[in-house]
């Protein structure tokens, strides 16, 4: 019998913002999707839930080995199929004049847990999740990083933490290409820009140039549509053009 | 000169050391000494993170392979900026399985996302740092390729030419200004 189940995906960091939003248009587009949640004080997701019930909120500390095993165990038991993984979990955060040679010394803790978080966790969630992704034809891996990833247009002159960290993503994302795309995965590797904190009723604060709606709607339509030339990793904005490395 | 070393615990790092030392250079791993150049020969790779997507990445080893090669050497490097005089080089080894845009590497996940982000970190000193006269070189010794010698020959070259020649065609390369990768062939490799 043909496989009718609806397409599944999983989107971490889905508490607010970004991750949220690319949850609530999957779900709009009929999608069943599993939402990561990390933070004790959002409750976005069981609204989501009350309007969609195939929106799944699902606890998962992306960093935790512990976490992603629970994660394939309630994804394999519902369907053992993952079409979609939007890896989007991040710690963000300034170390604000904290530079080499700077008055403020760089915190090698916090450079390592944004390491573990904001790098690794998405070479891990596919390498945990692996099975149930290649159950599905669509295998698509979609990657939140940054404008400040790319060491070629990086200005500052501080505050390296976050973009190292997203910078090292980028190559781990790359690793995973090398391996998966000759398996029939397809990658997006996405710079959101700077949008708007979403806060705990779901209004956006001040800062921030972008609504995080606006960003997702152009993430999911570069997520559902096919490019001509897959072979190629990039990294695009929301109007889809590419950035360089 | 007074070259400060990391580490000089292995073929590549003694032979370029030895370079130095014959010509009359102090070599030092003593992070409290002025150093003219700070020379970062780490490349650690942890037993652990040798494993590719589907094949179980080891978290721990990874974060351990971040831990030797970012934390530790930047933290010996903010020891050392203080005290650094003449040309004030940093010099740290790095790979093209670091580069996002030439990678082929499938496993040592640790190991290269580290190496890609000290790419960053070092781009955002050398934002901050050039001004002050600090110049910065990174290079691929092309370890396991060519012979330790020759890829120390390679080194020493690289770090020690105040400009480098990138010959007519591309004139705005020769320029300290513009922190690139080069390979021990001379070659250089994209971000």
């Amino acid at each position: 019998m043909p496989d009718v189940s609806p397409m599944t995906a999983l989107v971490t960091g889905a508490d607010r913002g970004f991750g949220f939003c690319i949850a609530r248009r999957l779900a709009e587009a009929g999608w069943r999707v599993y939402a990561g949640r990390v933070l004790p004080d959002y409750f976005l997701l069981d609204r989501l839930h009350n309007e969609f019930p195939q929106v799944i909120p699902l606890p998962l500390d992306v960093s935790s080995t512990d976490g992603l095993l629970c994660a394939r165990e309630t994804i394999g038991q519902a369907g053992g199929r993952l079409d979609l993984l939007v890896s989007n979990a991040a710690v963000m955060g300034s170390d604000g004049t904290a530079a080499l040679g700077g008055e403020k010394a760089l915190d090698f803790d916090a450079l390592e847990r944004a390491f573990c978080i904001n790098s690794l966790a998405a070479p891990r969630l596919v390498d945990s999740l692996l099975p149930l992704l290649e159950a599905s034809a669509f295998r698509r891996l979609f990657f939140t990083s940054s404008e400040i990833s790319s060491i070629r247009l990086m200005r500052r002159r501080g505050d390296a933490r976050y973009a190292m960290s997203k910078t090292a993503l980028n190559l781990g994302v790359r690793m995973l290409f090398n391996t998966l795309r000759p398996r029939g995965f397809t990658f997006r590797l996405y710079q959101p820009g700077w949008m708007k904190r979403m806060l705990p009723d779901g209004s956006l604060a001040e800062g921030g140039e972008i609504d995080p709606d606006v960003s997702a709607a152009a993430a999911v339509r570069q997520i559902l549509e096919d490019r001509p030339d897959e072979d190629r990793l990039v990294l695009t904005d929301l109007l889809g053009r590419e950035l360089s490395f | 000169m007074t070259i400060y070393f990391t580490r000089i615990d292995d073929e590549f790092s003694r032979a370029l050391a030895a370079r130095f030392a014959s010509r009359g250079d102090e070599v030092t791993t003593d992070a409290a000494r002025t150093a003219d150049f700070f020379i970062d020969t780490t490349d650690f790779r942890d037993p652990g993170d040798c494993r590719a997507a589907g094949g179980g990445i080891d978290a721990d080893a990874a974060v351990r392979s971040y831990h030797e090669n970012v934390s530790v050497p930047l933290a010996l490097l903010e020891q050392v900026l203080p005290h650094m005089t003449g040309p004030k080089r940093i010099c740290f080894l790095t790979t093209r399985d670091a580069s996002v845009s030439w990678s082929t590497a499938t496993h040592g996940y640790g190991r290269n996302m580290a190496k890609a982000a000290l790419h960053q970190i070092l781009t955002i000193a050398k934002n901050s740092l050039r001004a002050q006269g600090y110049t910065f070189r990174l290079l691929d010794p092309l370890s396991g390729e060519l012979p330790a010698a020759q890829a120390a020959a390679a080194a020493d070259v690289y770090f020690t030419r105040d400009r480098f020649d990138d010959g007519p065609d591309n004139p705005a390369r020769d320029d300290e200004n513009n922190l690139i990768i080069r390979d021990a062939l001379g070659r250089e490799i994209p971000w």
